[in-house]
């Protein structure tokens, strides 16, 4: 198992309080055991496992995504000295690629000089216009961050390297008017923006799943977006992250992405002590769910990996419950997130609470592509129109013509016992 | 049934029938797809993201977004 991201919380602490965090607020405590920067012996070790990782798997690009809580509450000079901490151990020898995902709250012009000198992309987190966004997005004393964010994108969006690179990431409310979402990502004129779809589980489902998981009002609302934005010039639209990576998908490449495609997850997060465990979103399972007890200072990447946990997200597009691996999409979808499979019960066990969702979307995108590619080329490749009917029923078919018997231990091994 | 395409099987195809392709986003994701991930093949070695896999994780977006327009530092 390799693995070519990490993913540091160097800060442990926000000073946002959103409603929906999975850092914070969905039932996983374990921040407040952590230190609230990570220390300059942890870096040091991190930089040495992943050096290590790399000799030992041949890897030459390696990405380090400086995450949180908020990354910039540990300050500039600390971001400046830890990538020459990096520089200095990896003697040239592997190429980091640096990004930063931040609120944006303590952005201002000194810090993008810095960080541009630095080279490291960066995403901030918004949620559509103001009152939405402050209805989530808020402080520890309940007042929005919408105007501050704001001003942190313009500092920005006044740079001119960050004037091509900046990315928003919302995460998708479906109480918004989905046109008003994208407007609102468009107006910012920032280059690219994607929209995550929330964190929850069948214990703790998202807004709109509460009472069943079958509708699909995720995906209508995607729907209306892609509508638009597929029929706006391509030169001036934002890129949309989830869109172009379907597309891709129907185009035929691999994708690597949590949220779907058919990669392995090479990605790990190590938290603000050094403890490494699989991906930070799977503390929406529960109290202490991602915890290993690997650490940087005493553990390689690959002791870390060899949990059933870590093992489960690294391959989580090739370990599917029978409902997926018998689906005909699956290679598109992927089973969708690992984290919106979960259920206290059968564990993983289970398609993701948006898989009608993903059906939908998949399916109408795959659509849309088709009627804008050459004819000829379709019919000589012999591609089909895909419906949400013909899925379900190709794989209602092969569930019932399917007597395997699937045992799957890592599955398995997150059964209620 | 077959939704998407096989790189394997399809790409000389997908070759041949580019050039009718009207739409910008769909001709460069082609363009890219044919050419193995780079938007320049021409010269691939001018496309700093040529040597990178279709490598979209994480959830760092200013990443990912450069990476899908082309550009690098």
């Amino acid at each position: 198992m390799e693995v070519k991201i990490v993913v540091l919380k160097i800060a442990s602490r926000c000073n946002l309080n959103c409603s929906y965090c999975y850092m914070y607020n969905l039932g996983d405590k374990t921040y407040k055991n952590q230190p609230k920067v990570m220390s300059k012996e942890t870096i040091k070790n991190i930089y040495k496992r992943i050096i290590e990782h790399c000799e030992e798997h041949n890897i030459k690009n390696f990405g380090i995504v400086l995450h949180g809580g908020e990354p910039l509450l540990a300050g500039q000079k600390y971001i400046e000295d830890f990538i020459a901490i990096g520089n200095n151990m990896s003697e040239g020898k592997i190429a980091f690629k640096y990004g930063l995902q931040t609120n944006g709250i303590l952005i201002n012009k000194e810090i993008v000089d810095s960080l541009e000198k630095l080279k490291i992309h960066i995403g901030v987190s918004l949620d559509g216009p103001k009152d939405l966004n402050d209805k989530y997005r808020f402080y520890h004393n309940g007042k929005g961050s919408y105007d501050d964010v704001i001003k942190g994108i313009k500092t920005l969006l006044n740079n001119n390297s960050y004037r091509d690179r900046l990315g928003i990431l919302s995460v998708m409310n479906i109480n918004l008017n989905p046109i008003e979402a994208y407007q609102h990502i468009k107006e910012l004129n920032v280059k690219g923006g994607d929209f995550l779809f929330p964190y929850g589980t069948y214990n703790n489902p998202p807004l709109g799943k509460e009472e069943n998981v079958e509708n699909t009002y995720y995906a209508d609302w995607l729907i209306k977006i892609f509508d638009k934005w597929y029929d706006e010039n391509e030169e001036t639209r934002p890129s949309i992250r989830l869109f172009g990576d379907i597309t891709t998908s129907i185009l035929g490449n691999d994708i690597m992405a949590d949220y779907l495609g058919n990669k392995n997850n090479e990605v790990l997060v190590v938290e603000t002590d050094g403890t490494m465990e699989a991906v930070d979103g799977l503390k929406s399972c529960g109290n202490g769910f991602t915890k290993t007890g690997a650490n940087v200072n005493s553990h390689s990447i690959n002791q870390a990996l060899d949990t059933p946990l870590a093992k489960l997200y690294h391959y989580s597009h090739k370990h599917l419950c029978k409902k997926c691996k018998l689906c005909p999409i699956n290679e598109t979808c992927g089973g969708g997130d690992l984290a919106n499979r979960y259920s206290s019960e059968k564990g993983f066990d289970n398609p993701s609470i948006y898989c009608s969702d993903l059906e939908k979307l998949i399916t109408h995108i795959q659509n849309k592509i088709i009627d804008r590619l050459p004819t000829e080329l379709i019919e000589e490749t012999g591609i089909e129109r895909l419906s949400v009917e013909k899925i379900q029923t190709l794989r209602n078919d092969n569930i019932k013509n399917d007597q395997t018997t699937y045992e799957d231990e890592l599955l398995g091994h997150f059964y209620a016992k | 049934m077959k939704f998407k395409f096989d790189l394997k099987s399809d790409v000389k195809k997908m070759e041949k029938h580019s050039d009718l392709l009207k739409d910008k986003f769909l001709k460069k994701e082609v363009t890219k797809t044919i050419f193995g991930g780079t938007s320049n093949p021409l010269d691939p070695s001018l496309d700093p993201n040529w040597s990178n896999n279709w490598s979209n994780n994480w959830s760092n977006l200013g990443w990912t977004n450069a990476w899908r327009n082309g550009i690098d530092w």
